[in-house]
């Protein structure tokens, strides 16, 4: 079918204009998850009969006059971190396993709201906490463009439902990297907005000062329609920001000509694969074209962060699955039970000046923005591993996965700084890579631009993977 | 920089069941030896040089602030 691979702008045009029915593009959409979601493994619960009836509802709204909302009839997949109401969410974990909310998530509300159908949960690394897909509970995801090689996480299964064409747009969590790192990884866009833009109401917590909500889609246009209706206050979210939302595809295409980028160097930049190297310099090389004025910048305490990841993270995680591990520790799988032990024996005193040092680098960021409307990095320095691989050459060093996956990432959790991951090329074996652009606090509209001005003359957001095609 | 000492597996076992946390012999073993690479970051806070009265720990990256 011609719109099975469509963004969410083009289907959306294609519903409103009636040249398909909500309930064609549903039926269509399950059929594409019954043949490929048993090898990739994306989605943990699916939706069926619930989305067949919203599609049905839909319509007849439609047919009636009906004013239609941003989103009508378009389907949207879910991390499985998110609350539903009447449906299972098991935070990708076997104590969740059959836990059913009452209500749901304020983004799932909100979603729902602007008109779009849930056709299902996804899957993801235990309680959000690790990176790289490989799920004890509910099975390892595969990254459609090579299924031999991980998606990344912890939102892989949000980001392979949408690089395979399964949904048209996900929503998944970032605390650490884990929207920001699947898009990478499969050739998608991915935005960790501002801390506090998009509610958390509802959202299993990873770790509280870092967690952030953002979409996952093909294009920037979409994400920016997405963000859209996710975006704003929440009072039942106390880290949510009453600052105005205002309309991101408005403000899309609004020029980038003598906007200042500051290119983050150093510690952002080495280790780096060749290929990625190459496509970052292509990528700058497009932005300058488009009229941006690029300049070579350091972040100086940027060697920090990993500190504060290796603390701040695990002390608020262990802080949250205390009770768990009291009662029900030999339900966790072994990969997140080794990441959240270490949070046990994080002192408050170490938390807490942890803390200062994160307050000490905001401050120095914001000051080296003041001469910057974004900042650029590598989103992540190599491509695709293999599934099962904890170490990777990245360039002639040799590290974790889990630390090269996460390193320039993270910095902009600590900071609760708007980042945005877009594709920007492939390496040698085809495998995606991304451009991360950072704004400043709630300046997710200039990122946006930036974004959708550099895919205005580039083609590597409109490339699938191949031999998905039905 | 500072080192830190780690801790025996008796000593984590005593804290951790202190506060109803009991683990698996593989588990402790595992948090033990874990522990020289959490050191290292920890050690970085020690020489941070944080100054004697700022920043404190108001949360200036939240929302409400900017």
């Amino acid at each position: 079918m011609s719109y099975l691979e469509d963004t969410i702008a083009e289907i959306s045009r294609k519903i409103n204009s009636r040249e398909v029915t909500v309930s064609e593009v549903i039926e269509s959409t399950f059929e594409r998850i019954e043949l490929l979601n048993p090898e990739l493994n994306a989605f943990i619960s699916l939706n069926k009969q619930q989305a067949l009836e919203n599609a049905r509802n839909a319509d007849t709204a439609q047919k009636q006059g009906t004013p239609l909302e941003s989103l009508h009839g378009i389907p949207i997949a879910v991390k499985d971190l998110f609350a539903t109401k009447d449906t299972i969410t098991t935070a990708g974990s076997s104590i969740l396993s059959k836990w059913t909310p009452s209500y749901d998530a304020t983004v799932v509300k909100k979603l729902k709201q602007a008109g779009a159908i849930i056709i299902g949960k996804t899957n993801m690394d235990e309680f959000a906490f690790g990176g790289n897909g490989e799920n004890d509970h509910y099975g390892v995801i595969k990254n459609p463009w090579d299924k031999t090689r991980s998606p990344g996480g912890s939102s892989g299964g949000s980001a392979v439902a949408v690089a395979s064409s399964m949904a048209y747009g996900a929503i998944g969590t970032d605390t650490a990297a884990s929207v920001r790192n699947p898009a990478h990884f499969c050739g998608l866009v991915g935005l960790k907005p501002s801390y506090g833009r998009v509610s958390l109401s509802g959202v299993i917590p990873l770790s509280w000062s870092l967690d952030h909500v953002g979409p996952i889609t093909k294009t920037v246009e979409d994400t920016a329609i997405l963000l859209n209706a996710i975006a704003g206050y929440d009072p039942n979210d106390d880290s949510s920001s009453t600052k105005s939302v205002p309309d991101y595809t408005a403000l899309l295409n609004k020029p980038i000509s003598k906007m200042k980028i500051g290119v983050l160097k150093g510690y952002f930049w080495n280790p780096i694969d060749p290929s990625v190297e190459s496509a970052m310099e292509d990528a700058l090389h497009a932005l300058r074209d488009l009229g941006a004025v690029t300049t070579n910048i350091e972040l100086k305490s940027a060697e920090k962060f990993p500190l504060l990841m290796n603390t701040i993270m695990p002390a608020e995680a262990a802080a949250y699955h205390h009770k768990w591990l009291t009662s029900q520790q030999d339900k966790y799988g072994s990969k997140i039970l080794d990441r959240l032990l270490p949070g046990l024996i994080v002192n408050a005193h170490d938390y807490i000046n942890a803390q200062r040092i994160r307050e000490t680098i905001t401050k120095e960021t914001i000051e080296l923005f003041k001469n910057y409307d974004a900042l650029v990095t590598p989103t992540v320095p190599y491509t695709a591993a293999k599934i099962g691989e904890t170490m990777v050459d990245v360039g002639n060093t040799r590290m974790e996965a889990s630390s090269a996956r996460t390193k320039n990432l993270f910095p902009f959790n600590a900071l609760g700084l708007p980042a945005m991951s877009i594709p920007c090329g492939f390496d040698d074996k085809g495998l995606p890579i991304g451009l991360q652009i950072i704004g400043k606090p709630f300046q997710e509209s200039e990122i946006l631009q930036i974004g959708n001005a550099y895919q205005t003359t580039t083609d590597w957001h409109t490339k699938r993977p191949k031999g998905l095609t039905i | 920089m500072s080192d830190r000492k780690p801790l025996s597996k008796e000593q984590i076992k005593t804290m951790l069941s202190s506060t109803g946390v009991n683990l698996s012999k593989d588990s402790l073993t595992r948090l033990a030896d874990k522990q020289e690479t959490y050191n290292q970051y920890l050690s970085q806070i020690d020489s941070a040089n944080l100054t004697l009265e700022q920043p404190s720990v108001i949360f200036t990256f939240n929302s409400k602030e900017y």
